[in-house]
């Protein structure tokens, strides 16, 4: 495949992957909520 | 090779996105009986089948080549386990513009092996953006990549029906070749 010269390299930090490859965000645990002293 | 033009630039912040042609081979789940069939992508140039809802991860294959050897190794001292690097020619790869790829291509299917033939008896092909990240090599034409996942296919109308499975397989949208783009289809 001939692209041509190489220009330049760097690493590429994705913001907007394909949906079918995109991490899947846990959801942030619920903390119970602090027991009042009655 | 121009080295003096090599510049080792900061990291990229958002996706980049290339331009590829890809085969598409059906695959039979079951030899015999009804034969619910997949469609899955495959290289151009690799006999290499793209896995559905995995990003394609670069690695490098130069030592199974016979392409001056001495070079391409050597390509890999500093950095072994990186893919790609500058003065290798491994990494995925697309291009920047769609009119490149789909001359790319036309030359690529002119040259279908006779295994692919036998194996295929229709040969279909896709064009699609591909989204490329992690490390990157960019040239004047195009880019390697150290992963890569197709973002968009693109197809004519009356492939909708075949084009459709693959991107559900994919999980990928399909849509018709855009009026503007209708000039770049072989």
């Amino acid at each position: 495949m001939n692209i041509g010269e190489p220009i330049r390299e760097y690493d590429v930090i994705p913001d907007d992957l394909p949906e079918a490859v995109r991490p899947v965000e846990e959801p942030a645990p619920v903390e119970a909520p602090a027991e009042v002293p009655a | 090779m121009r080295l003096t033009t090599i510049v080792q630039e900061r990291p990229h912040r958002g996706t980049l996105y290339g331009w590829r042609w890809w085969w598409v081979k059906p695959q039979r789940e079951a030899f015999y009986g009804p034969l619910p069939v997949t469609y899955h992508l495959s290289s151009i140039h690799l006999d290499e089948l793209v896995t559905p809802r995995k990003p394609l991860r670069a690695t490098c294959m130069s030592e199974n080549l016979y392409l001056n050897p001495t070079s391409m190794s050597s390509a890999h001292t500093d950095q072994p386990k990186r893919c790609p690097v500058m003065f290798c020619p491994c990494g995925i790869y697309a291009f920047k513009s769609l009119a490149d790829a789909r001359t790319y291509w036309e030359g690529a299917r002119d040259h279908v092996s006779i295994d692919f033939m036998l194996e295929v008896a229709k040969p279909r092909a896709l064009a699609g953006r591909v989204a490329l990240w992690g490390h990157v090599i960019e040239h004047e034409r195009g880019y390697r990549a150290e992963y890569a996942y197709p973002a968009q296919f693109f197809c004519r109308e009356p492939d909708m029906e075949w084009a459709g499975k693959v991107g559900e397989t994919y999980g990928v949208p399909v849509t018709v070749f855009p009026p503007e783009l209708e000039g770049l289809i072989p």
